[in-house]
């Protein structure tokens, strides 16, 4: 289980914090989507998770104890691959086993086993240039899983790619997080894609954010596209989109008050 | 789409025979002209330059052309470590990089070429101080293209870096090298014909051997000839070593393509 408990975080020459009192949970194994308007701080609330950032004041628990115990809880995808050029699949897979200084024989074992998981067996000598948008991700995705950690920190990942990519990549994550037992937080501004991965929606609220509201999806965790059409997820979808909409107004009028009050 | 790609095959090799054959117009115009003017003391033909090299071949590969070679390549080695080795320690302390930086850009504009004599006043006609001058002509454009190529490391990577667990350290070496690589050659590229120019300048001003000093002695006999001749093999020299780059650079970074 993830915990955050009244978490309080200013950056530096910001007058005003972007959390204030925040808490949330995660269940271990759960897949969880954080949606915010954009400015709502989805992106500081990772990087408070992957130690970027530290908080001013909360903490950050793992099965009730404190983060700073464990190093590597948490594994960060970005938004964008990242790949090094210079670097093969195999290699750019192996980088954080690199950097942790694990024997290079056993790493290069567990990458290529990683690359097999999401399907680019045969591609471990080929350079990032030579793969597609959506294989870079999965190539992204499988160093991520290198990284060791039990919590998947997942910033908008497919946000980059053309869309028939992404919902293929889509129902590829949902079977991975069936197989791989890990708690996945998955960051994104699309509803419909936090429906359709996720067990709850998570909506940041607020200026400063002081609180998340919490939406459970009403779909089994074996579920298809076409469930997003039954009448109670059709009207969960509206009813996220009416609250992120009403947010990024309330959004815009705060943000005129401060550079007004400046 | 086949079509085309076979017409751009051709175009290509019709644009190579097309330089090569303008070259060659133009040695054989030069041949003419110095034919015209008939006064070799004033402008040899190629083909009087190429006899003059014939003749005088011993001396100059033997002798002048490894003088030379010794001042580039030392004064060029030394210039890339120390210009690295200035980049390094600039981009580990942002201190230091505020410090120098502005003070690099500024000394690049002195032309190092004319302090050339300075030199000769410190350090007399020497190997040491042909090897000083190679090595100020080159050491400030190696320095600021590396420092340029560490500071185009990409912030997120950077971040990715840190959260895999990546000190100072190893954040330089796996990800801020790398991307410095390209940087590299090119500062590398651009030092060879300046070190080149570099040695044989400070050969002019005097040294036992040398083809700067060669060509500086040919002068002074009038001999417009044996002027050109270590001149060409200078511009070989330097075109023979970037080509040697030119292969390490595909082989380290395959990866481009």
């Amino acid at each position: 289980m993830l915990t955050l408990e009244n978490i309080r975080f200013t950056y530096p020459n910001a007058g005003t914090p972007i959390f204030d009192g925040l808490s949330l949970q995660a269940e271990r194994g759960s897949f969880v989507s954080i949606i915010g308007a954009s400015g709502s701080g989805k992106t500081t609330l990772f990087r408070l998770l992957n130690g970027l950032e530290q908080p001013e004041a909360g903490r950050i628990l793992i099965d009730g104890a404190p983060v700073t115990a464990r190093k590597h809880f948490a594994s960060y995808m970005p938004q964008q691959d990242l790949l090094f050029p210079w670097l093969t699949v195999e290699k750019n897979v192996m980088l954080p086993m690199t950097v942790q200084k694990q024997p290079a024989e056993r790493s290069a074992d567990k990458a290529r086993a990683m690359l097999a998981q999401v399907g680019l067996t045969g591609w471990e000598d080929h350079y990032p240039r030579e793969l597609s948008g959506g294989m870079r991700q999965r190539v992204s995705f499988a160093r991520t899983l290198c990284a060791g950690g039990d919590v998947l920190l997942l910033d908008e990942p497919f946000s980059a790619l053309d869309s028939i990519t992404r919902i293929s990549l889509q129902e590829w994550l949902l079977d991975q997080w069936r197989h791989l037992e890990k708690t996945i937080l998955f960051i994104t501004h699309d509803v419909e894609e936090a429906i359709f991965l996720s067990q709850k929606v998570l909506v940041l609220t607020g200026h400063p954010v002081t609180g998340l509201r919490e939406f459970p999806v009403p779909m089994p965790a074996e579920r298809s596209r076409e469930m997003l059409l039954e009448p109670q997820v059709a009207r969960l979808k509206e009813d996220l989109i009416a609250l992120l909409r009403s947010e990024a107004k309330a959004g815009e009028q705060y943000n005129l008050n401060e550079s007004g009050s400046r | 789409m086949k079509a085309e790609a076979g017409e751009n095959r051709i175009t290509g090799r019709k644009r190579r025979v097309i330089s090569i054959g303008f070259m060659i117009l133009l040695v054989l115009l030069w041949e003419l002209l110095s034919a015209l003017i008939a006064r070799p003391f004033l402008l040899p033909s190629p083909s009087a330059v190429f006899q003059s090299l014939w003749e005088h071949r011993e001396e100059i590969f033997l002798t002048h052309l490894p003088a030379t070679f010794g001042v580039v390549l030392a004064g060029g080695l030394l210039a890339v470590l120390l210009g690295a080795a200035f980049a390094v320690a600039m981009d580990w302390s942002p201190w230091l990089m505020r410090a120098l930086y502005p003070l690099l850009t500024v000394t690049q504009t002195i032309p190092v070429m004319c302090l050339a004599p300075v030199l000769v006043l410190w350090f007399g006609y020497t190997f040491r101080m042909r090897a000083v001058v190679v090595i100020l002509v080159n050491f400030f454009t190696v320095t600021v293209d590396l420092c340029d190529g560490f500071a185009s490391t990409r912030q997120e990577r950077t971040e990715l870096m840190r959260t895999f667990g990546a000190g100072r350290l190893q954040q330089f070496t796996m990800l801020r090298m790398p991307t410095a690589l390209p940087n590299l050659f090119t500062a590398l590229k651009i030092s060879v014909p300046w070190s080149v120019i570099g040695a044989a300048v400070a050969e002019w001003l005097g040294a036992p051997a040398g083809l700067g000093m060669y060509s500086r002695s040919c002068m002074l006999n009038l001999d417009a000839a044996g002027l050109l001749a270590p001149l060409m093999v200078l511009t070989a020299l330097a075109l023979g070593m970037n080509a040697v780059l030119g292969l390490a650079e595909r082989k380290l970074m395959r990866w481009k393509a």
